[in-house]
């Protein structure tokens, strides 16, 4: 190398130019990869923060894009909902794991059935409690299908909710959006597909899976140990089915239309190295069911639709191969699954 | 403290920035603190097990160096080598030791108790690192230092502490008494292999150990093809995570000044085991060879003895690895392939091309069968996990997209550097460097991996 003056200015040059041209192309390549950013907005009808309108990319499990319609619908443009019902639940109901013509909404539109899927993830029953009447109000839908998952989402707030059901809780923590200055960067980010950008930003100050701030350490060692936190266990039976005795008639007080509990438990799944067909929860759905015969609440249990589907196909209705088999959001296997069982009700029942 | 942890990065440039201007002595006496520190950041107890090797080791070296008879000079050797193997017995063996006479212990009316006994972290390695030491004293290739801190440092460096390279007494002490020069070009390169040892632990090796965990956790459900997909992204899990691991210490040292050889060399491009283990951890098996099989008597004894001093030091070398029998079976299986080689196949396999590919073809398919007793919990799993990969067998097909495209990405990078060695060194000059390195850094930037994943070989 000639010792000039010009070279390291030169070399400098070249390395800055390098360094954008290489950020360009992760810029290029980054959705491939990154996901949206869900960013919020108020919606005066159903009183809530839903997903901005817009296609969502979803990467981590399934690999899909999702238009995200009013009212935060996902994967449903055009709402003709005077002849649809309304479809409750959770992520898995959003579905944003699968491309649209996956979602549980559109395979029952293929059988002329109209669903309407009100979901954002994390949603449960006090959510949809407080919505039933707002929708109904809105969306004139002919009924309801609560999707429950995992019956957790029957208690939210665990042992609290079981002492005192609280359907208010939601409005009046708030915890599930994020503050309005946050959201609007969050699109200013997606628009100018700078994703990747807050992706690591997130990944440097915030602990990857709790998402809490970083918190250094630099006194040695050994490290206190974490307390891990205990699954609760002391909810009994017994608890849960006066629970659900109280919290049904209150669940059907909401709307003089049909509500249909449809309930979805992960099964079969791989626990232990081998495929298990046995759900924890069947017994505690049992109560569930019982109490909401009693206040005219039908259920729909799938349990052995999924097993069926799995002994003729050998597919998980649960899984990707970019998550995990038999584990994680519905999948296309699933969702088809999900909308025959309500398009068959739907008919046997009209 | 971690490598991949945002604690050590303040801590490196911390350390970085202080020893830049330092001269000699300060650098050492900074870098010694500071090396006590990085251990001590795990668990400050286990200094003193450091600190104690260390003055065994300085003082009996020096005896040894002082010593009027050959008698005596050989007590003071055997005393280090019983004192540093007794340290690695009792804290790594015990319990397996113990555990394995359970059942002749119980048929005797004896009982057999296990204690708890904590793995001091990198154990295994300033162990070997402090026999070179006195063992090279004893042999005359090497002064008994009268520094202190010297050997001090050697036995704690923080680049190779917890997990290798096993640098030599005679590698890094004589570059400790020369005080290397600062050198932009040493610092560059010295980033750059860091940087490419942190792609391959944080975006290569930490996303295959998805598919590893729940592959090898759930064996029975999945069929032949899924299994080899197991096993593939478990050779590139270990490979990435290990050769990551001593890129890093390597780097790590070329910017603070000093060099360490290099720990591995594309090892599953080798057309033989021989040439596997030339590539593989080649400071452990260089240590093995100097240290184990050439005082077994090496090649000198005729063929068989030969063979036998062979599966000596891959059987110890897989105990090394793990107090589990699983590392043991995995040791005897590399002797008994390089006993092979070396007996049936060396003249076949070595000159012509399509010799070359079979050996390859062999060598890989031999590396990937052992990798599985390496990894397994248990002979079970690992009996259960070889029945599938060699008999074709139903079961569920999972393809995990990430660790897939991540072994496509491997494979394409060993073809490059079969035809271009060099190229991954990014000489600053190149048009290249620059446009890797930034994706190099976007890429750790954005896909660490979800959980907490130590590098594998800390256990060791």
């Amino acid at each position: 190398m000639q010792p000039t003056s010009i070279q390291p200015v030169r070399l400098a040059v070249k390395w800055l130019l390098g360094l954008a041209v290489g950020s360009i192309l992760v810029a290029f390549a980054a959705p491939l990869f990154v996901e949206s950013n869900k960013s919020y907005v108020w919606d005066a009808e159903l009183e809530a923060f839903v997903i901005r309108e817009g296609t969502f990319r979803f990467r981590h499990e399934g690999f899909s894009n999702t238009y995200i319609g009013a009212h935060g619908f996902a994967g449903v443009d055009n709402v003709n909902s005077s002849d649809s019902y309304a479809l409750w639940g959770d992520s898995q109901v959003q579905g944003l794991c699968v491309n649209d013509r996956w979602k549980i909404a559109n395979l029952a539109s293929t059988r002329e059935v109209g669903l309407l899927p009100i979901a954002k993830g994390g949603d449960d029953v006090v959510d949809w409690y407080s919505k039933i009447p707002l929708a109904e109000s809105a969306f004139k839908v002919k009924g309801h299908f609560l999707l429950v998952t995992d019956l957790q989402d029957m208690y939210p707030n665990g042992s609290d909710f079981i002492a005192a059901p609280d359907y208010e809780i939601r409005t009046k923590t708030q915890t599930k959006t994020d503050p309005p200055r946050m959201n609007s960067l969050k699109a200013n980010v997606d628009r100018f597909q700078l994703s990747f950008v807050l992706l690591a930003a997130k990944n440097l100050f915030f602990e990857p899976r709790s998402m809490q701030r970083r918190k250094l350490r630099f006194a040695v060692g050994p490290a206190p140990t974490k307390q891990i936190e205990t699954i609760e266990h002391s909810i009994t039976d017994v608890a849960l089915s006066d629970t659900w005795k109280s919290l049904m008639p209150d669940l059907a007080s909401r709307s003089s239309k049909p509500i249909v509990i449809v309930y979805c438990p992960t099964v079969p799944t791989i626990v232990n190295n081998h495929v298990s067909f046995k759900d924890p929860a069947e017994n505690q759905f049992q109560l569930l069911s019982e109490a909401a015969l009693e206040h005219g609440i039908d259920t729909i249990d799938l349990t052995d639709r999924m097993i069926e589907s799995y002994q003729e196909s050998a597919q998980f209705p649960h899984g990707f191969h970019n998550g995990k088999l038999g584990r994680g959001h519905l999948n296309p296997v699933g969702n088809q699954i999900i909308a025959d069982a309500i398009c068959d009700y739907i008919s046997e029942n009209r | 403290m971690l490598f991949t942890q945002p604690e050590f990065l303040i801590f490196a440039v911390v350390v970085l920035l202080i020893t830049w201007r330092l001269s000699n002595f300060p650098k050492k006496l900074f870098l010694l603190v500071a090396s006590y520190y990085f251990y001590a950041y795990w668990d400050f107890r286990f200094l003193a097990l450091i600190f104690v090797s260390t003055c065994i080791d300085y003082t009996l070296a020096f005896l040894i160096a002082k010593a009027s008879s050959e008698r005596l000079r050989t007590s003071y050797l055997t005393l280090s080598v019983v004192a540093n193997l007794g340290l690695l017995g009792f804290f790594k063996y015990f319990n397996f030791f113990v555990e394995s006479a359970k059942p002749i212990a119980e048929s005797l009316g004896l009982e057999a108790t296990t204690l708890e006994i904590i793995l001091p972290i990198g154990i295994s390695f300033y162990t070997f690192q402090t026999l070179s030491y006195t063992i090279d004293v004893y042999r005359g290739k090497l002064e008994a230092r009268t520094s202190f801190l010297d050997v001090a440092l050697f036995v704690a460096f923080f680049p190779q502490l917890v997990a290798g390279p096993v640098v030599r007494a005679a590698e890094l002490l004589p570059q400790f008494e020369e005080a290397p020069p600062w050198s932009l070009v040493d610092f560059y390169f010295g980033f750059q292999q860091f940087l490419r040892g942190a792609v391959k632990k944080i975006v290569v090796a930490d996303h295959l150990a998805f598919a590893v965990d729940e592959i090898f956790a759930n064996e029975g459900v999945y069929g032949t093809t899924t299994i080899w997909i197991g096993v593939l992204a478990y050779a590139g899990q270990i490979y990435c995570d290990f050769s990551g691991y001593s890129d890093m210490a390597i780097g790590l040292a070329k910017m603070l000044g000093y060099r360490f050889c290099p720990n591995f060399n594309h090892p599953y491009v080798a057309t033989s085991i021989q040439e596997f283990w030339k590539r593989w951890h080649i400071s452990l098996s260089q240590w093995l060879r100097d240290y184990l099989y050439i005082p077994l008597g090496g090649n000198r004894l005729g063929s068989v003895r030969t063979n036998l001093n062979l599966m000596i030091t891959m059987t110890l070398g897989g105990l090394w690895h793990g107090a589990a029998w699983t590392f043991v079976v995995w040791g005897v299986l590399h002797g008994i392939a390089l006993v092979t080689h070396r007996n049936l196949l060396h003249g076949l396999l070595s000159s012509r091309s399509l010799g070359k590919l079979v050996g390859w073809a062999l060598t890989f398919v031999l590396v990937l069968t052992a990798w599985v007793f390496f990894r397994a919990e248990s002979f079970t799993q690992s009996l259960s996990m070889l029945g599938k990969m060699y008999v074709p067998t139903d079961g569920h097909l999972w393809l995990p997209t990430v660790p897939l495209l991540l072994l496509l990405a491997l494979t394409v990078e060993h073809v490059i550097y079969v035809f271009h060695n060099r190229i991954f060194e990014l000489p600053p000059t190149r048009w290249y460097s620059p446009i890797i390195t930034a994706l190099m850094i976007w890429a750790i930037l954005m896909f660490p991996a979800g959980e907490f994943r130590p590098f594998v070989y800390f256990q060791f």
